[in-house]
């Protein structure tokens, strides 16, 4: 075959292109084990700078100077569901996994049945109980430890709350909450009195105040639909909405993605239920900070009766792959970590139990650009007060679950369809989900 | 070089010991193998395995240690599977927008292609929705399509609507705004393998009708449609199989719902993947979502006799 | 099926109307400037959401024109801020120019096997082809990327090159555009006794001239917009190609979408000059097929 001149050379100059890019496409291979010293490598979603990697490692190595820690954030904005993405390809693909963390029990629960932690209760060598606030034994076994710990409490804004003669709350209830929202909204609803994301978590409002069957499943494994509470759940959304009008639409929420965050420090809504971890957001940060007095009062009750008041935690989940041949190692990094590793990060609770709460909550919100913004006895109260419900052990379907129970909500609350048929097609779909499970 | 048919046929079966036949299996081979090598390694190896896949348990957190076979349950599953039947009705649904965008497209095509003025400037705006990158096409329809405050609500409102649809916030509406968006993009890239295609038609066919008398629109019927119909055959075919896999614009834009009515079957592949963890479900509904693809595209080219002239 | 005009009468006059100025030309060029426009909102967002400061880009109702001015900022902090944006910039114009390159050759020589060379099994192997167009990425994402890691392509270009390189669909398309050709010229070529190679290069090939501009104009935007791939198969952050850059503007608490769209008009650029420069090559590539030899 004649090839004539153009097409040979203009082959062998792609062929060279191509293999003289390549040469530059290849990314460093990092360096493995230093001498001397062990090298464990850190699975986590944070961006360096969120975790205040550079403070955190120096205070390690001041201890620990023979375990070094390689940092693998995998995801440069900090999106947990790309991290959890990427890391479930990596544990795939044999990569070797040292400490991870995750963020929330459903994930942990997956991946724990699936087999990605390595069991801690041997490297365990102190009195759990006595050391940590949370317990995430699955069948006995542990397989994380607790870091940062985050409790569910209402944020408000406190201009408003003092413009409309309202006192910060102390112990309320769900019908409270409503009073506040209505008074909370504007006339012309320039602002709402309340702002509810788009999570599972925030259309079951009423359940995750009690002890016990707080889920839609219950902890033997049986479905929890039949609890009033569920109804109870959807009907305030739905009232909140389109009732007193107080409460900005899920219709806008899901179609222009709302940032909770910007929601309240913007001032689109006067009262936020969130998590702790909006310390730092309120206290503000290079980024934004509020204009406005922020109050924090405690999770509502559903009764005035109830004596205590509990609220829903979340936490980190520090865990040991279950390849690594570095557990020793690990075990030391995330004992440290959970213990004196968030002190040092200075931006969230720990959930050790000897940590002094307050002292940490003041150092918080001291750390930021505008601590006098923010009421800091009504925060050191709601953390006094607030107890954590215990969670039924997350079983591997319950996102499965989440997803479609929360279908028939948005249902609801656009208004395709009566309360009555949502609550019974949410009982029959996670029966089904269950049954089909049960291999 | 003249040469007598006989002295041709004569080399041809003296001279070479390769048959003609023979040599012209080895050159198509030659010239389909650096692509036919690539494809087959990166593309129809996993393909493969997808099918394995399906009749397994996978948990692939454990690499290849956790792979359990069970046959066919995932696809008696499949069949009990009410969400991925609405998936799948929703991709159907979402065929609609495959005729509209390629009828406007070529009318789109002709128009630029001899009936206006400054045809690049006019081949640069209707191909430009095509070269912009999901992510924005996400958020600046978010904007647009904003139940109260968007433009496009705002105009509807203005002309006296008093209750304009909500959009990407109703599960009636979400899914024709997806088709809707997906129709502005695509016509860009139908209109420019039309244009293409419209340059490759002869131009002395057109002198010759225009010399017959023959008006526009025969023009257009005989011999546009006609030489056009490769073309168009191509784009059907990928136009429906991207159809079939439209994936970026629903996971970030509505991430399969409100109420899940824009849940299309990719969708649903990649959640049973990677959220519920079932890859051995989800490579059997990958495995079902190729055979109805492969079915629709058999008929297709089935039909191509009836219609398409070469 | 219809038939194409038969041969002209040769002795008939016929005069061209293309001199003088038609109205009708220019009501359309009109009708089509106003559609053209509303086809252009979306990017007049855009463009106007990269030139504002962050707090006004969702401000409703839309400020179509910004009322304050914040592009130097914006473009700056793109160009010239915290993630390397001109790194990212150079890194997708490594990948796409190396993608483009192996895609077209390789496709365009399997396409002229496909169509103009009779070969064993041609038909069946062409089927396969297809069949590789008709499974979604998403679902092949876990085996390929397990073989990525055994290969030791993982987090390198070469191996996001090879992954987009080797396709179905521009196959497919270039051998519509080869079936196309009036298979004289071939004919007339193989009796002059020119083997395929010759016949591919010197006659097939300049006569698809259009098809390839295309294709290759498609696969460069397909490999520039790509997100998915390189945010899978790359972690390195040096590495990153435009589409990952654009989404770091962002933090924990959001993303700041007026970078974002700075981000994206810039990465916009590239694609219109490269659309604009060969789009003279679908019009004017003709010359040659029309022309009865």
């Amino acid at each position: 075959m004649k090839l004539n001149l153009k097409w040979k050379s203009m082959i062998i100059m792609s062929c060279c292109l191509l293999l003289v890019l390549a040469g530059c496409g290849q990314a460093k291979e990092s360096a493995t084990t230093a001498d001397g010293k062990t090298k464990i490598t850190f699975y986590t979603w944070y961006t360096k700078d969120q975790f205040h990697w550079d403070d955190v490692y120096a205070a390690w190595q001041k201890k620990n100077p023979n375990i070094e820690v390689e940092y693998v954030g995998l995801s440069e904005k900090s999106d947990t569901d790309e991290y959890i993405k990427k890391l479930d390809l990596a544990a795939g693909s044999g990569d070797p996994i040292d400490v991870v963390m995750v963020n929330n029990a459903n994930t942990y629960a997956q991946r724990v049945d699936m087999g990605m932690f390595a069991p801690l209760d041997d490297l365990i060598d102190f009195k759990y109980e006595d050391e940590y606030l949370a317990d995430f034994a699955v069948d006995g076994k542990r397989y994380a430890l607790p870091g940062k710990r985050a409790i569910t409490y209402v944020l408000l804004n406190k201009d408003r709350l003092d413009k409309a003669g309202l006192k910060v709350p102390t112990d309320w209830t769900w019908d409270e909450f409503r009073e506040y929202a209505k008074k909370l909204t504007a006339p012309d609803h320039s602002y709402y009195g309340v702002y509810f994301h788009t999570w599972a978590s925030q259309t079951l409002l009423e359940l995750l105040n009690q002890p016990e069957n707080n889920s839609y499943l219950k902890a033997d494994g049986t479905s929890n639909m039949d609890d009033p509470n569920f109804r109870a759940s959807f009907e305030l959304r739905y009232q909140a909405e389109h009732e007193d009008h107080s409460a900005v639409p899920y219709s806008d929420a899901i179609s222009q993605k709302l940032n909770y965050r910007d929601q309240f420090l913007g001032g689109s809504a006067s009262m936020l239920v969130m998590g702790s971890w909006m310390n730092s957001n309120i206290a503000g940060s290079k980024e934004s900070a509020p204009d406005f007095k922020v109050a924090v009062a405690p999770y509502p009750k559903n009764n005035a009766d109830t004596k205590e008041i509990y609220s829903s935690n979340d936490y980190d989940y520090y865990g040991i792959g279950a390849g690594s041949d570095k557990q020793d190692a690990s075990m030391q990094f995330i004992r440290w970590m959970t213990t004196e590793g968030i002190q040092a990060q200075g931006t969230d609770i720990s959930s050790w139990q000897k940590a002094d709460v307050s002292k940490a909550l003041e150092s918080i919100i001291n750390n930021g650009t505008h601590p006098e913004n923010v009421d800091l006895d009504s925060l050191i109260y709601t953390f006094k007060v607030s107890k954590g419900i215990n969670k039924a052990p997350a079983v591997p379907y319950l996102s499965e679950i989440e997803q479609e129970v929360n279908a028939e909500f948005e249902k609801y609350i656009l208004q395709k369809q009566d309360i009555d048929t949502t609550i019974t097609n949410a009982k029959a779909i996670v029966q089904q989900i269950i049954d089909a499970n049960k291999s | 070089m003249e040469r007598s048919a006989s002295q041709s046929t004569a080399s041809s079966q003296s001279k070479s010991w390769l048959s003609t036949t023979a040599k012209e299996t080895i050159a198509g081979y030659l010239f389909a193998a650096p692509m036919l090598i690539g494809l087959t390694i990166f593309i129809l190896i996993p393909m493969v395995s997808l099918f394995f896949i399906s009749l397994t348990k996978w948990n692939f957190i454990q690499g290849f240690r956790g792979v359990e076979m069970i046959g066919l349950d995932n696809f008696r599953h499949l069949f009990q599977d009410k969400s991925f039947f609405v998936s799948m009705l929703n991709n159907i649904k979402l065929l609609l927008a495959v005729p509209f965008t390629l009828l406007f497209s070529l009318v789109i095509a002709i128009v630029v292609d001899e009936k206006v003025y400054f045809k690049s400037f006019f081949k640069i705006i209707y191909f430009m929705p095509y070269i912009s990158s999901v992510v924005a096409v996400a958020i600046v329809f978010q904007i647009l399509f904003h139940p109260s405050q968007g433009p496009v609500n705002g105009f509807l409102m203005s002309l006296g609507v008093t209750n304009p649809p909500k959009w990407l916030a109703d599960p009636t509406y979400a899914l024709p705004s997806i088709m809707m968006i997906t129709v502005w993009t695509s016509i860009g890239f139908n209109m420019v393998v039309y244009l293409a295609g419209l340059q490759s038609i002869p131009k002395d066919l057109y002198e010759a009708a225009d010399i017959d008398g023959a008006s526009s629109w025969r023009k257009f019927r005989s011999i546009t449609v006609p030489m056009l119909s490769p073309t168009t055959f191509f784009l059907l075919i990928t136009g429906i199989i991207y159809s079939f896999k439209t994936f970026d614009l629903i996971a970030v834009l509505t991430q399969g719902g409100p109420a899940k009515s824009t849940n299309v079957m990719v969708y649903e592949i990649y959640d049973q993947a990677f959220v519920n963890l079932k890859m051995g479900y989800a490579a059997a509904e990958s495995v079902f979502l190729f055979a109805v693809i492969l079915l629709i595209t058999g008929i297709q080219f089935w039909g191509q006799k009836k219609w398409v002239n070469y | 099926m219809e038939h194409p005009i038969s041969a002209p009468n040769v002795s008939s006059t016929h005069r061209p109307k293309r001199a003088k100025l038609s109205l009708t030309k220019i009501i359309v060029t009109v009708i089509m400037l106003v559609i053209g426009i509303i086809f252009l909102l979306p990017f007049i967002w855009m463009l106007s959401a990269s030139f504002k400061p962050e707090a006004d880009v969702f401000k409703y109702p839309v400020q179509w024109i910004p009322h304050t001015w914040n592009v130097v900022e914006n473009y700056r902090a793109v160009w010239f801020g915290d993630p390397p944006f001109m790194l990212y910039y150079w890194n997708s114009i490594k990948v796409s120019v190396m993608t483009i390159l192996i895609s077209v050759i390789t496709s365009a020589m399997a396409a002229y096997a496909f169509s103009k060379i009779n070969f064993r099994g041609r038909d069946t192997l062409f089927i396969i082809v297809l069949l590789t167009f008709m499974i979604p990425g998403q679902a092949v994402l876990v085996p390929q990327f397990i073989m990525y890691r055994s290969l030791g392509l993982f987090d390198t270009h070469i191996g996001l090159v090879l992954l987009e390189s080797f396709s179905a669909l521009g196959t497919f398309m270039l051998r519509q555009a080869f079936m196309s050709i009036h298979s004289e010229f071939i004919e007339s070529a193989k009796i002059d006794g020119a083997g395929h190679a010759r016949i591919f290069a010197q006659i097939a090939l300049p006569l698809v001239q259009p098809f390839i501009a295309t294709y290759a104009i498609l696969r460069f935007i397909w490999t520039w917009n790509d997100y998915q791939a390189p945010l899978i198969f790359l972690r390195s952050p040096e590495l990153f190609t435009v589409q990952l850059g654009i989404n770091r503007f962002a933090d924990a608490t959001g993303e700041y979408y007026s970078l974002i769209m700075a981000g994206t008009c810039s990465a916009i650029l590239p694609l219109l000059i490269v659309f604009l420069l060969a789009q003279k090559h679908v019009i004017g590539g003709i010359a040659l097929g029309g022309v009865k030899g």
